[in-house]
């Protein structure tokens, strides 16, 4: 691929990096395993830049690479290590309540996992569907069962 | 934002706070970026690609070897059909296995979408494994009656003698017999423990995608 095809791909990742992060930070616990995912999800993104067309959305295609990687990435070991904590914080009760909703996010199945976050990111039923593959009376039905269970599940750490 | 509980109204404002103090504060390096997109990718996919094209090289390795030998030894007929065996064994597995290789691709489609991608990957990794096991077959079994063919034949004993003789004969059978459940559980052995897992979640994948409700 060409030299500014190369700067293109590199902008655009610099400026949805946040998509990245999510996934690897949702699917894999282990340091090595996000490193690895990390540039595995970068170098099928890159592979499979050609095939992008400009007329949709590079979130949206990103996304799709990095939840496809994470969907069949093999983890090295079964080490557990807490999520990383990125970010440096100042309202340290609103970051408990973040992290609870997010480990709670984090305990779904894969599917599930895929299915919640595309949805809180703002993707319409449609736009899943065409992602993932499923139909939207399906998504549907499942989102509303997940909302209710992430619900309960935070109301039931939340309160322990 | 202080202490509160999640509702079915706010959970989207608190997954996007969430996201946006705990992955947009992350700095990205073109450097990083650039190192990632020269390295190797360690998918499943792609190393399967390159185990199958490390296999397309063993066998025009060994085509181009017994070429040479026949070339070698025209003169002798049953060398000659001996090693003009083994070049069309090779020819063989080699074109399933090309075919397959130009097959495999490692790179995502913009319009399939990730079901679609899971069953094409789950497809790929079992039409490759069965093929590996079909390569198996054809690389070593012929190899092994070919080396007590060959021996025999360069003690002295024309191909005709060999398949006359019931010793000779018994011990090809009975060597193949005993190889090809022997190979076909092994690879099977080490298959499941290399890609039994991956085949296992995928396929669990694709029909929870396809069924979820």
């Amino acid at each position: 691929m060409s030299e500014s095809q190369e700067i293109e791909y590199i902008s655009q990742i610099e400026m949805h990096k946040s998509i990245i992060y999510k996934v690897i930070e949702l699917y894999v616990d282990d340091a090595e395993d996000k490193k690895d995912m990390y540039q595995e999800v970068l170098l099928q993104g890159w592979k499979s830049y050609r095939n992008f067309r400009r007329d949709s959305k590079f979130s949206t295609w990103l996304y799709k690479v990095a939840l496809n990687t994470a969907l069949t990435f093999r983890k090295k070991q079964k080490r557990i290590i807490t999520a990383n904590v990125i970010a440096s914080h100042t309202d340290h009760q609103a970051d408990e309540n973040h992290e609870l909703l997010f480990k709670v996010i984090k305990k779904l199945d894969d599917i599930e996992k895929m299915i919640i976050t595309l949805h809180l990111d703002g993707y319409k039923n449609k736009e899943i569907a065409e992602i993932t593959g499923m139909t939207s009376n399906n998504i549907n039905v499942k989102l509303y069962r997940l909302k209710a269970h992430i619900i309960e599940r935070f109301k039931l750490l939340y309160h322990a | 934002m202080h202490k509160k509980d999640i509702t079915d109204n706010n959970i989207q404002e608190f997954w996007l706070e969430l996201s946006e103090k705990k992955f947009n504060n992350n700095q990205i390096q073109k450097e990083d970026i650039m190192k990632a997109i020269t390295k190797e990718s360690h998918s499943d996919i792609s190393i399967l690609k390159k185990r199958l094209k490390y296999k397309l090289f063993y066998c025009i390795g060994f085509a181009i070897l017994f070429l040479i030998l026949l070339l070698f030894n025209l003169s002798n007929p049953d060398l000659t059909i001996l090693f003009g065996f083994s070049i069309t064994a090779y020819a063989i597995a080699f074109i399933p296995m090309y075919m397959n290789y130009r097959k495999v691709d490692d790179g995502l489609s913009q319009d399939e979408n990730i079901l679609e991608t899971m069953k094409r990957n789950l497809d790929t990794i079992t039409s490759v494994l069965r093929i590996e096991k079909l390569w198996g077959m054809i690389f070593f079994i012929p190899a092994v009656i070919g080396g007590i063919l060959l021996g025999s034949v360069q003690s002295g004993m024309s191909l005709m003698d060999c398949f006359s003789d019931t010793r000779l004969l018994l011990t090809m059978i009975g060597v193949s017999i005993v190889l090809v459940p022997l190979m076909t559980w092994g690879s099977n052995k080490a298959n499941k423990k290399a890609y039994g897992g991956l085949i296992e979640n995928l396929k669990n994948n694709i029909v929870r995608l396809e069924t979820i409700g």
